[in-house]
């Protein structure tokens, strides 16, 4: 020991400290978590029909519940194979073929922004046209059309996966592989399919959560009509009746195998799948502990609930009229200098606005001269639509600023207490986890006695929209900068004006995140939130885009309102992501980033 | 002969506003059994001219020659160390120095055989089933350099391989491939190093070509015939070292001073 | 007194012998550290460490081959291995993590039992532990399944050559419980295999 040379340890980080016991208090805080999630659920449950619940009799429907659960299995895992095959396929050629980039991706980019379940009714007139509405392949048309509309709430996340994994991939590796000559098969197998299978797990988490929020969704909505055996229209009818027992007994199902999935797949698979990470790879010592990092975990939580409806605007935040014309890199995107001249935006609008006119003239014409004349009441409604349009236009923006209230001083509240992130976090992940549709039910029959129609379909909006919000406020508010907040507080700067100053902005690209996505899941939303009515019985009706495209698949020769209600719907969508969220987001991008 | 000759090379990018020259009139040979190291400050196109080497990239003008042969896309012979390891996060450390060897289309036992050599002269044995992010900085650059060592190639190519580690373990692993690179049983036959430190080209080389800001041109080329191991020390070195810094200073204002040096890369004073 | 584990990384402690033998073999502290524009705290875990393995003396600021040290920096990367895994062998710390191997019923002892060990020495668990991985991979100790984040016994056949004052365990390691009694015995002078902390003896 050299004398007179004293070396001081650092004082252990806290952080450090808190990291580890979060890591080894893991499998009890799961344990709990699910208890959280399922003693709200059960709550609202009750509330909501006002009927007590018999345990004998719930466990009497268990089987018929986990039958139909077992339906919609079947279909979320044949919607999966089909998205993974697709994304692997897709996301190589987008990112190894130089043209295809250019317009793989902008293609991507718009098919993921338009709300998914809006295609939905179209999709199943088409395949029911096909297979027949009656007969031996009758049940074909009503599943492939939900294998498809689940498989589109999944495939995009993951090709995006794929896609960014080999645009991401380190030069260096990129140049080992080129040193060492390695191509083909081989290449392949050693490089290029590992590099892509982090993410690609990591999103398949996501795509199962977004798969299984629309499986639920289009199983209601199918209660609209031809109906489809599986958990969301078993939930849909045992409500409708009112039978509280068969409604426990499907969501008790239904956690079950959300839970039983997350434990037996997820987690091992996330587990090996960290092996595959070549994101951070600190040089210096040797890091064998990773996943001990709390924030890295909203963060997840984050993007988890961000599920399949991540629009377009967060991907690229460049006008899609000048798509064509620069060569973007992943890395660097949102920072490139594009050129913002107004002009661009008018002739936008100008095209978008007239190839909805074009569009919605050539299938009237279409439908007059293949099914003859349109009926004068459909006519009626079809000029209704700007109206419905505007209706729900301003009712996501309402059910948003409500969300805002409740979810920003909750996010704030809940990153400024760490003991309050340790134990509600985990809890709230899998509150996240759960298809939110599963509700809607519950809100539709048991809480119209006591709102009005409109605060109904406010509510369910809300439902579908507040997640985003929150978890993108919450990852925003943990990661303030360390330094950031040490330079706050050396200068003294605490309460108001530390919120004003230092937490509000740091907060702004999360905000703008949040919201992106939330309007989004908005407009998914919206399809089941205006209009349902099950066995003929109208059970909730008021005006907005989403009860246009319902009527018009229910109701006899609406099919022209169902195309143009949906037309709209996606060009208005497109309009207001252009106009708001992109500059908004290029300015979070530009302005408030701190790295 | 010349194991390698750079001859005339320019490089130059295209950039929104004309190209701009990364390297102009490159000239100099590697020849069997030579270290050579080419210093210069950031941004003068070190590791691009590397990389034009190796046939990553291609010269703008100009010719490069492996074996009297002009290197046109990847050369076989020459294997790469990188600055940050770049080792396949995915594959054991074995796996990863294998990875060349596979490529090459090696039979298994033979890879098995040969890597298990590269393990062992590189100090990485009880590392062989770790994957890169367990290890260490130091051990990670050795796998790197097993890795390379591993194809057997003639000229052993290193960017920057000792400045993305702290600077004890760089110099701890300067000794170690100064010993790898004095084993007769070894390969490479040559090592071409690219460095920005001074004191480590001189350390390790016996001929340093020193280059320009940029557009880099080659400045002068210092023959360094000190024993090894060298002492930093030494008024030698100290000479050596102080004369390079100043060829790059100057050579960075003065541009055109540069290239009359050129043909005085003699003997140090 | 210290507590002993690891620092630093075998190729750093390396480094610091060769910046050492760039002095003749010895040097003040500060004007080593100098030499790579470190400060001397930076250089100091490697320092130390050398010390705990009888590699380097430092007596009043001043770092000093041992003759050991002397020997490993003249050899080559194998025998440097070598050399490393018989003076960690004798630090208590590492007997007692093998002597904990041993005798833990499958040979093997997770990163929580590590800790325990650890957690004796130092507050910085985490880095001690990875430190303490890191070298007894390196020196062959034992090895590491890190999906498993557990320790694994060696089993080699051939007891290496005694190299200090402790003598190796010398039964085979088919028959390492005796073995174990074999060593305790003979090593009474140093505490007994339960956890205590182990401590370095300078």
């Amino acid at each position: 020991m050299p004398q007179g040379l004293k070396v001081r340890h650092p004082t252990e980080p806290p952080r450090v400290a808190e990291a580890r016991t979060t890591v080894r208090s893991r499998p009890s805080a799961r344990v709990s978590a699910v208890l959280y999630a399922a003693v709200p659920l059960g709550v609202v449950t009750l509330a909501a029909t006002g009927v007590v619940l018999s345990p004998g009799r719930v466990l009497g429907y268990l089987p018929t519940a986990s039958l139909d659960v077992l339906y919609s299995f079947v279909r979320m895992v044949a919607a999966y194979a089909l998205a993974l095959v697709f994304a692997l396929a897709y996301g190589y050629y987008a990112a190894a073929r130089r043209g295809g980039e250019r317009v793989m991706i902008p293609i991507l980019d718009i098919l993921q922004s338009v709300p998914i379940l809006g295609f939905f009714p179209v999709v199943i007139v088409l395949l029911v046209n096909l297979t027949g509405s009656s007969g031996p392949y009758a049940f074909l048309g009503p599943n492939l059309a939900s294998v498809v509309l689940i498989f589109t709430s999944m495939a995009w996340n993951m090709v995006f996966g794929v896609y960014e994994s080999l645009k991401t991939l380190p030069t260096e590796l990129r140049e080992a592989s080129d040193t060492f000559q390695l191509h083909g098969w081989l290449r392949f197998r050693r490089v290029l399919f590992p590099a892509t299978i982090n993410r690609l797990v990591y999103n398949s988490v996501l795509s199962w959560t977004g798969g299984w929020f629309f499986l639920v969704e289009a199983e209601i909505f199918t209660t609209n009509g031809r109906a489809l055996a599986g958990i969301g229209s078993f939930l849909s009818f045992s409500a409708a009746k009112p039978n509280a027992n068969a409604f426990a007994a499907g969501l008790v199902m239904l956690v079950l195998v959300i839970v039983a999935l997350d434990f037996l797949v997820w987690r091992p698979l996330g587990r090996w799948a960290e092996r595959f990470r070549y994101d951070q790879v600190p040089s210096g010592e040797g890091d064998l502990s990773m996943d001990r990092d709390p924030s890295g975990r909203i963060r997840r939580a984050a993007s988890f609930v961000t599920r399949g409806v991540r629009t377009g605007v967060t991907r690229i935040s460049t006008p899609f009229v000048q798509l064509a014309t620069i060569r973007r890199s992943p890395t660097r995107r949102g920072a490139a200098a594009v050129p913002r001249a107004w002009t661009n935006y008018v002739a936008l609008g100008g095209i978008l606005v007239l190839g909805w006119l074009m569009l919605i003239a050539i299938i009237v014409a279409i439908y007059q001269v293949f099914s003859g004349p349109i009926l004068p009441a459909v006519r009626l409604q079809i000029l209704q639509v700007p109206e419905a349009m505007g209706a729900s236009i301003l009712r996501v923006a309402i059910a948003y600023a409500l969300c805002l209230a409740i979810a920003l001083p909750l996010a704030v509240a809940i990153a400024r207490s760490s003991r309050a992130s340790r134990t509600g976090l985990p809890a709230i992940e899998v509150i996240a986890s759960f298809p939110a549709t599963a509700l809607f039910p519950v809100i539709i029959f048991g809480l119209s006695r006591y709102l009005t129609p409109q605060g109904v379909a406010l509510l369910m909006l809300m439902t579908g929209m507040i997640w985003y919000l929150f978890f993108n406020l919450l990852a925003g508010a943990r990661s303030l900068a360390p330094d950031l907040e040490e330079a706050a507080r050396s200068f003294g700067l605490r309460g108001r004006g530390f919120l004003r100053r230092v937490l509000l902005p740091s907060l702004f690209p999360a905000l703008v995140t949040g919201s992106v996505t939330a309007f989004g899941g908005g407009w998914n939303t919206l399809i089941v939130a205006e209009y349902l009515s099950v066995n003929g019985v109208q059970s909730l009706n008021v005006l907005g885009i989403g009860q246009m495209i319902d009527i018009g698949y229910a109701e006899a020769g609406g099919i022209p309102l169902m195309v143009t209600a949906l037309l709209t719907l996606v060009v208005s969508v497109i309009v207001i992501n252009e106009l708001l969220w992109k500059p908004l987001y290029r300015r979070a991008v530009e302005r408030f980033r701190y790295d | 002969m010349a194991l390698i000759r750079v001859d005339h090379v320019d490089k130059s990018f295209p950039t929104r506003h004309g190209s701009i020259a990364i390297m102009q009139e490159i000239t100099f040979d590697v020849r069997d059994a030579d270290f050579l190291a080419i210093v210069g400050p950031s941004g003068c196109g070190k590791s691009s001219l590397l990389r034009l080497i190796q046939g990553l990239d291609r010269p703008t003008r100009g010719t490069i020659y492996f074996r009297d042969r002009p290197v046109e896309g990847v050369a076989r012979g020459m294997a790469m160390v990188f600055q940050n390891f770049a080792l396949f996060p995915w594959l054991t450390i074995n796996q990863n120095v294998a990875f060349g060897l596979e490529a090459l289309g090696w039979p298994p036992e033979k890879i098995g055989a040969q890597v298990e050599r590269y393990i062992s002269v590189t100090g990485l044995e009880g590392f062989e089933e770790a994957y890169p992010r367990e290890i260490s900085g130091g051990m990670r650059q050795r796998v790197g350099l097993a890795r390379a060592l591993a194809v057997e190639p003639e000229v052993l190519l290193m960017d920057e391989p000792f400045s993305a580690l702290d600077p004890l373990t760089a110099e701890g692993l300067r000794e170690e491939v100064l010993q790898l690179w004095r084993d007769p049983q070894l390969p490479p036959e040559a090592v071409l190093l690219v460095t920005h430190n001074i004191e480590e080209a001189i350390q390790l080389a016996d001929r340093v070509v020193v280059l320009s800001r940029r557009p880099g041109h080659v400045l002068a080329e210092v023959v360094i015939d000190l024993p090894r191991p060298r002492d930093r020390k030494s008024p030698a070195f100290y000479e050596l070292t102080d004369r390079v810094y100043s060829l790059i200073t100057e050579g960075g204002t003065v541009a055109s001073q540069g290239t009359a040096s050129n043909g005085e890369g003699g003997r140090p004073g | 007194m210290p507590t002993v584990y690891p620092k630093g990384s075998p190729t750093e402690l390396l480094g610091l012998l060769v910046l050492l033998e760039g002095h003749k073999g010895s040097e003040d502290v500060a004007l080593l550290a100098d030499d790579l524009d470190l400060e001397i705290d930076e250089i100091f875990p490697s320092l130390e460490f050398a010390e705990v393995l009888q590699l380097v003396k430092v007596t009043d600021g001043r770092a000093t081959f041992t003759e050991l040290g002397r020997k490993l920096v003249a050899a080559s990367i194998r025998e440097r291995k070598t050399i490393l895994r018989e003076q960690l062998r004798k630090t208590a710390l590492f007997r007692t993590i093998l002597r904990a191997l041993e005798n833990s019923p499958n040979h093997r002892l997770s990163d929580e039992e590590l800790g325990h060990i650890v957690s004796f020495t130092t507050a910085r668990a985490d880095e001690a532990e990875q430190n303490i991985v890191n070298w007894g991979r390196y020196a062959d100790l034992f090895r590491y399944d890190a999906d498993e984040h557990v320790l694994v016994a060696v089993r080699r056949p051939s007891p290496p050559r005694s190299g200090g004052r402790t003598p190796p365990p010398s039964a085979p390691a088919a028959v390492a419980p005796s073995a174990m009694v074999a060593e305790r015995k003979s090593t009474g002078a140093d505490p007994p295999a339960s956890l205590l902390p182990p401590r370095a003896r300078a």
